[in-house]
């Protein structure tokens, strides 16, 4: 049984189910590294690179918006075919369907690495990956809105649980001194570090897949509510921020390679039933590593049917089984966290950036054109079923 | 039918992943180390000492230490080697268990460790995933073997028993307890020198109420009693420590002395740097001379008195600290952070003009007028 696309209505998601799918597509990729890049680059400025990129964050989003806003009811890949010429469009489709795979393959490889380095070193990677990559394909199997409503369940509590967790290590927070910014600004290092520390943020350009599955008259809520997750968001990178350096200070941080998972492990509760309980939490984040990873399957698929006209569950299940390949051979590619970071940094995270805020720009310029074009042959005298208004 | 079947086998497939079939170790199958020592070797390399509990050890651990049967309750594996994981595998070779590092409570580090040896032991330390890093670290400036080898009367396992003792906030003078991330943290720090309290088997018992200071990887001083808990005052971490001040009035004695210390670096008008230490101090009086009546003004002037001791000994202590070019009060930090100037930390601190200040307030005097 075939369904059209976009999906009929038992196919749609809430406004808050969508603003929590969009929160886990980008929430799960930053949360090991950061805030490495970020005091790294940005020194005793860091906290402005901080705010800096969380507008940047809520820029890019509010642009992704307003190319939603031309279609709604399409994915961005399924109408641009309306408003690009090919030789954009498919360079286009070809890099959102990239950055996807690209972006889970990364995540898949980081957390086989914190999961080797911490808890199972004699476990092969490959049989984490693979862990990794089946569960997620589990979960986008039956679609839009189961995965939905498994974020709903599993995203907002691990979010809890951890800053709950986090504000343990208040008490260990000895580097205080780090946290407070400098009172003399520095602006290059500081837009340098918002740059380099921007992929706590990538992934949230999923919107514009997911939302033409908002239930028609909750998109305006479903943008409002995306917002506020991202304010949320942005506050609780803050808390983590200043946790993190306030425990472990800036010149030891940027020695290491997984500053919060560092951190998280120095979390004991003595006489609590868990000895270590900072380590659960640490495994309770593969939460975060599973359902980024979901969406990013679930993304492949659905930005790889329109382009051939594809409507049926069995495309989709099929195309997200090949994301799901992808992902896992993309992410035995890289044979350590070195090589990992390195790659990111120099390919994956400026064509991300660039892709947040150049594409929507790109597809509201050629709306605006296909527009002003269909009104200029209208409004000619040649055309006889053109009427003035 | 056939669909879910289908599931059904790859459930079962993740779910014979993701037990970590690869990483299972029974726990008879495991040395535990509850403390590691770690030497120099005669032949400039290390040797690493490993407290493993014995099957009887860790059944007395169940019947609250008190078990007296069954022989050893630990043994000690010694591994010799050119670098740590030499010596590991030298020990590992002594056992038919896995020595699992993952709930190490002590590393206890020897000071005739050479800075170069050290500092790669310690590279190794941080690097090693499932090490504990809120163990324990302690300094033992004697023989490792012999530290080791002793254990205190009325416990079983030493490990266990130094880590109760710095888990515990009231069994000290000084809350002494340091742990291994701690220590690493502060080694990679270009301005807060490493401390570690001193461990020493003294009688029957272990005797820990000193501490050794750093100079990097390299230990410069081992502070006396009195200096320890002076530095202790300025580190915060003073909980019963006592104080005696001479008056006119005679010997007063305070005790349950806390403090609560705050520093302030700032360039100073000459080119060098300001480091003024100002501490707030409460206490209880203890004992004062017989028929002494205290009032108010006696007790100001108690107070003034014990002000002025107390910052020319704070003063002494830091002096003596910046002499040794040590710093483990960590002063500068925000200072270096902020400007970023990492290489001339060590001259301005070197050349830096000291202050103290300290204010003691006497806010219990007990049952007696």
């Amino acid at each position: 049984m075939s369904t059209k696309f976009p999906m009929p209505t038992t196919q749609t998601i809430s406004a808050g189910q969508f603003a929590l799918m969009v929160t886990a597509a980008y929430l799960g990729f930053g949360i090991f590294q950061f805030p490495l890049e970020l005091v790294k680059d940005g020194g005793p400025d860091a906290l402005y690179s901080l705010i800096l990129e969380i507008l940047a964050a809520f820029g890019g989003l509010w642009l992704l918006f307003r190319a939603n806003r031309i279609q709604p009811g399409e994915t961005m890949t399924g109408f641009s075919h309306q408003v690009l010429h090919p030789m954009i469009r498919w360079p286009i489709s070809v890099i959102t369907i990239a950055i996807h795979s690209a972006l889970g393959a990364c995540l898949v490889s980081n957390f086989g690495f914190v999961i080797t380095a911490f808890f199972l070193p004699d476990t092969p990677d490959w049989v984490i990956r693979l862990t990794l990559v089946t569960t997620c394909l589990y979960m986008v199997w039956f679609d839009t809105p189961s995965l939905a409503r498994t974020v709903q369940i599993l995203l907002p509590m691990t979010m809890l649980l951890t800053l709950l967790m986090g504000l343990l290590l208040v008490p260990k927070m000895t580097s205080g001194y780090a946290v407070i910014p400098s009172a003399s600004i520095h602006v290059l290092p500081i837009l340098y570090a918002a740059y380099r520390d921007f992929y706590v943020f990538l992934g949230f350009e999923v919107s514009v897949t997911l939302y033409p599955y908002i239930r028609p008259p909750e998109r305006a809520l479903g943008e409002k509510y995306t917002f506020l997750a991202m304010g949320v968001v942005g506050a609780w990178f803050i808390i983590g921020y200043a946790l993190v350096l306030g425990v472990e200070g800036p010149y030891f941080m940027v020695h290491l390679l997984w500053p919060p998972v560092s951190a998280m492990r120095l979390i004991n509760v003595s006489g609590f039933i868990i000895n270590k309980l900072g380590l659960l939490v640490i495994v309770m984040w593969g939460v975060f590593t599973l359902l980024f990873i979901a969406v990013r399957i679930w993304c492949v698929g659905h930005d790889v049917m329109p382009l051939f006209r594809l409507t049926s569950r069995t495309a989709y299940r099929l195309l997200a089984g090949g994301g799901a390949v992808v992902i896992y051979l993309g992410a035995s590619l890289f044979p350590t966290v070195h090589a990992l970071v390195q790659w990111f940094a120099t390919y994956l995270l400026p064509t991300a950036i660039a892709y947040i805020f150049l594409v929507p720009l790109i597809v509201m310029l050629g709306a605006w054109l296909t527009k002003r074009k269909h009104q200029k042959s209208k409004a000619s005298p040649a055309n006889p079923q053109s009427s003035p208004q | 039918m056939k669909q879910k079947l289908l599931w059904l086998v790859s459930i079962l497939c993740v779910i014979t992943l993701v037990t970590g079939c690869w990483d299972d170790r029974p726990v008879e199958e495991r040395g535990l180390v509850l403390m590691l020592g770690i030497s120099p070797s005669p032949h400039h390399g290390v040797t690493l000492y490993f407290e493993v509990p014995t099957s009887s050890g860790l059944t007395s651990l169940t019947s609250g230490g008190s078990s007296s049967s069954g022989g050893p309750k630990f043994v000690i594996y010694r591994g010799h080697g050119a670098t740590f994981s030499d010596a590991f595998t030298d020990a590992q070779g002594q056992t038919n268990e896995d020595l699992y590092l993952g709930q190490t409570q002590v590393i206890a580090l020897s000071t005739r460790l050479p800075p170069a040896t050290f500092a790669v032991i310690d590279a190794t330390l941080a690097r090693l995933g499932p090490m504990d890093k809120s163990a324990d670290a302690v300094a033992v400036t004697g023989s490792m073997a012999k530290f080791m080898a002793f254990s205190p009367a009325g416990t079983s396992l030493p490990g266990l028993y130094l880590a109760s003792l710095f888990a515990c906030h009231h069994c000290q003078t000084a809350q002494l307890a340091r742990t291994v991330w701690s220590r690493e943290k502060r080694l990679w720090s270009p301005t807060a020198s490493v401390w570690v309290p001193k461990i020493s088997a003294h009688g029957s018992t272990f005797n820990v109420d000193r501490i050794v200071v750093y100079q990097g990887y390299r230990p410069v001083l081992v502070l006396t009693r009195r200096q320890t808990w002076d530095v202790g005052c300025l580190l915060g971490i003073t909980v019963k420590a006592p104080l005696t001040v001479s008056t006119s009035y005679g010997t007063i004695s305070l005790r349950a002395v806390r403090a609560s210390p705050h520093f302030k670096t700032k360039p100073a008008p000459d080119g060098k740097i300001l480091i003024h230490v100002t501490v707030h101090l409460s206490a209880t009086l203890d004992s004062v001379p017989p028929n002494l009546l205290i009032t108010t003004p006696i007790l100001h002037e108690i107070e003034a008195r014990a002000d002025t001791l107390l910052s020319h000994r704070l003063l002494s202590i830091l002096v003596t600290l910046q002499k040794a070019g040590s710093n483990p009060l960590g002063f500068g930090r925000r200072y270096v952070w902020v400007r970023q100037d990492f290489s001339a930390w060590p001259t301005l601190y070197r050349h830096a003009t000291l202050a103290v200040t300290a204010h003691i307030h006497i806010h219990q005097l007990g049952d007696l007028q």
